[in-house]
């Protein structure tokens, strides 16, 4: 019923009720042809041609999403009016994300022994929903054709910015790896493996998660630490053929993209559109942002928050929720998204119908919800729910009201104890707290300033500033408050002018302290 | 449609799809993370165990001898004693011959013998030392290998064998029951030996640490 009411509210023409609810039995009756498409196609290939279950999932789904897009624009969505190319791109990143759920599912039914065609009916019920949200509130959404204008010209900047900053990231990398600098031991051959720099650090932790689960050996370093989603993901794309290393490189790059965008977006939100503009690609040139093209989960993690900060501003909830429960589940971090969402919802309460009220408590509740379920799995998994928390201290951090103290000692004695990179860390909280104060002054929502100070100050606590300069990757008013400052054209070009360089001096430094 | 099931109603809703969210979360992890096998299960519980656990030597074969060994703790680091005067001190995963206290011809000439390094690092592990057992075992998990090779019996005990470190040279015994050690193989192209292991007392383990074991 709830789906019936969101259906009601379709930007599309804002239909009433009776017409939202025929609406979504449009949707649904051709959700239910797509089924029955994917499961025939499927078995034809599966059982007539004998092809591999990935690859007939894969072409499977292709087809019946094509055959959904067809019927949804015809019959459903008749009264919308995109031009089929945007329509058509949109539908197709929808249909390639829930692609990858499809195979990350279809893996799992399978390994529990369920038959192949049992896998791919259950995969494809569970993803059908994500398919229907993404295809509702964002494929078939009516939009101004000037807005429209704005936006392309907007996304075709930002994702120029992305290429040339991922092609300097990449490119120093090669580099170094090619000049076997610092250490040529640590390195495979380029030929052998390219980009290896990029898989260094917690890359193998994330990648040790794939490929075996949870595990804590006791008194030493286990990966526990490290959350699931990232790994996850990349067992979807492993399922099709690739790498794991490959697959986690594709989707940490491709994801950043998706997290410039929504950066855009939700900056937009707060700011007049070319300040949005800036934040976007003041992200892309981030000198700290060569994290983003690693085997790490940051790109997802900020794409996912930033996207559940945009729908819970147009009051999509439940997108909103199941993206912050996305954040969650990627890194911890993603936790402090469900404060503007909660303060969101709160300000809504008033004026919401029981519907939207429930939409919007559920929007704020499920990052905490998805840690739960996270820490319940930890619990059958390696017998501790706590487990992602407590792993953490043979890293040397862990919780305490003296944990300030020991922070505080440790940067004191930083030169004897040989750890001078934690000021490379000192210095990167010094200027995102900077930064937070100017998305303060220049409007950005107080929910959002409170959560990213939250995000940096609370390592603090745990007894060390290191790592602080990559946790501030994930607080979006950091990169609003330097496009407060680069509103005069020539700090702008000074700002993107040194941000390349420190990008370009960051990445090919990876080897020499973790990030 | 009262002001309090308006405020209620959508607080109690939003409570029960959270919860379903979180049942959600924990349903796609267990079936889509790859779990851990029955035998890294006992490793992992194995090595817990051996925290507890002090060894004070044991009995070696070693090509075709057999020949005692006593171990005991000194300076964060164990030392190996055996009967025919040959002494290592095992730090960590490290292993060092010493020079016999009481150098007879025959006890010098066993000293040489044991700076072979592929022999000396068997003495180091035939002779009981724990932390060596807690290093294999814990680089054995740490690289997701299977650590689980087998079962056996030892002396009437059902047993499990344990392959420890990356190639798996050196093989620790453990109890089914308890599982604590109780044996120990070492196994390449050049070498085999064995050693059955001898516990600290039960009431003795923890003073173990500085007097008696290691």
């Amino acid at each position: 019923l709830s789906q019936v009411a969101v259906t009601s509210e379709l930007p599309g023409g804002r239909p009433g009720r009776l017409e939202g609810t025929l609406r979504f039995g449009r949707f649904a009756a051709v959700g239910a042809s797509g089924y029955a498409v994917n499961l025939a196609v499927f078995a034809l290939l599966v059982h007539a041609l004998d092809l591999p279950s990935p690859a007939a999932a894969a072409a499977a789904f292709c087809i019946a999403l094509a055959n959904n897009y067809l019927w949804n624009r015809l019959w459903t969505f008749r009264d919308t009016t995109g031009s089929v190319r945007s329509q058509g791109t949109r539908f197709a990143v929808v249909s390639l994300v829930g692609l990858g759920f499809n195979l990350v599912l279809l893996s799992a039914f399978l390994s529990t022994g369920l038959g192949r065609l049992g896998s791919q009916a259950c995969a494809v019920a569970l993803v059908l929903p994500l398919n229907y949200l993404g295809n509702r509130h964002w494929t078939f959404a009516e939009r101004e054709a000037a807005g429209m204008r704005d936006r392309a010209q907007a996304y075709a900047s930002i994702a120029g910015w992305w290429a040339a900053s991922r092609a300097l990231v990449l490119a120093a990398a090669l580099v170094v790896q090619a000049l076997g600098w610092p250490r040529k031991s640590w390195y495979p051959s380029v030929f052998h493996e390219p980009l290896a720099l990029l898989r260094a650090w917690d890359g193998r932790w994330y990648l040790t998660v794939a490929e075996r689960g949870y595990f804590v050996v006791p008194r030493h370093q286990s990966d526990p630490a490290f959350f699931p989603l990232y790994p996850l993901l990349v067992n979807g794309l492993h399922v099709l053929g690739l790498g794991r290393i490959a697959a986690g490189l594709l989707l940490a790059n491709l994801a950043f993209l998706l997290g410039l965008v929504a950066l855009y977006e939700l900056a937009r939100t707060w700011l007049p559109e070319p300040d949005a503009r800036r934040t976007a690609i003041y992200a892309a040139l981030f000198p700290f942002g060569f994290v983003f093209s690693m085997v790490y989960p940051e790109s997802i993690v900020l794409a996912a928050m930033a996207f559940a900060g945009v729908f819970a501003a147009r009051r999509q909830w439940v997108a909103a929720g199941i993206c912050a429960a996305l954040a969650t589940l990627g890194r911890p971090e993603g936790l402090f998204v469900a404060l503007p969402l909660a303060m969101l919802a709160a300000r809504r309460w008033p004026q919401a119908s029981i519907g939207e009220r429930t939409r919007a408590l559920w929007g704020a509740l499920a990052a905490p919800a998805a840690l739960l379920g996270l820490a319940a799995y930890q619990r059958t998994a390696v017998g501790d729910p706590l487990a992602f928390s407590h792993a953490q201290r043979m890293w040397g951090r862990w919780f305490s009201i003296g944990g300030i103290h020991r922070t505080v000692t440790e940067l004191l004695h930083a030169p004897e104890l040989h750890r001078e990179w934690l000021y490379r860390d000192l210095t990167f909280l010094v200027g995102y707290l900077a930064c937070l104060y100017l998305a303060h002054r220049v409007g950005v929502p107080r929910s959002w300033v409170l959560a990213g100070a939250l995000v940096l100050l609370l390592p603090l606590w745990s007894g060390s500033v290191t790592s602080v300069a990559r946790f501030g990757l994930l607080v979006p008013p950091v990169y609003a408050g330097l496009a407060r400052l680069g509103r005069n054209r020539l700090v702008d070009w000074s700002l993107r002018a040194t941000a390349a360089g420190l990008l370009g001096v960051g990445s090919a430094t990876i080897l020499l302290h973790w990030p | 449609v009262t002001p309090v099931t308006r405020t209620l109603g959508p607080v109690l809703a939003a409570l029960v799809a959270a919860g379903v969210l979180a049942g959600a979360c924990f349903g796609v992890l267990r079936a889509t993370l790859p779990r851990q096998s029955e035998g890294q299960r006992i490793a992992t519980r194995a090595l817990a165990q051996l925290d507890a656990w002090r060894s004070q030597g044991a009995i070696v074969t070693l090509g075709g001898r057999r020949i005692g060994a006593t171990c005991r703790a000194a300076r964060r680091s164990a030392l190996v004693t055996y009967t025919d005067g040959a002494r290592v001190l095992v730090r960590g995963r490290r292993a060092r011959a010493l020079r016999p206290l009481d150098s007879t011809p025959e006890r010098l000439l066993a000293t040489t013998r044991a700076a072979d390094p592929e022999l000396l690092s068997v003495r180091a592990v035939l002779g009981g030392s724990r932390s060596l057992y807690v290093a294999g075992l814990a680089v054995r998990l740490s690289v997701g290998g299977e650590p689980l090779l087998g079962r056996t019996v030892v002396d009437g005990v059902p047993a499990y064998v344990l392959g420890l470190g990356r190639h798996q040279l050196v093989r620790l015994i453990v109890s089914q029951r308890t599982l604590l050690p109780l044996a120990v193989r070492y196994s390449s192209a050049r070498l085999q030996g064995s050693a059955r292991l001898l516990a600290a007392p039960q009431g003795r383990r923890l003073a173990a640490v500085g007097s008696g074991g290691c």
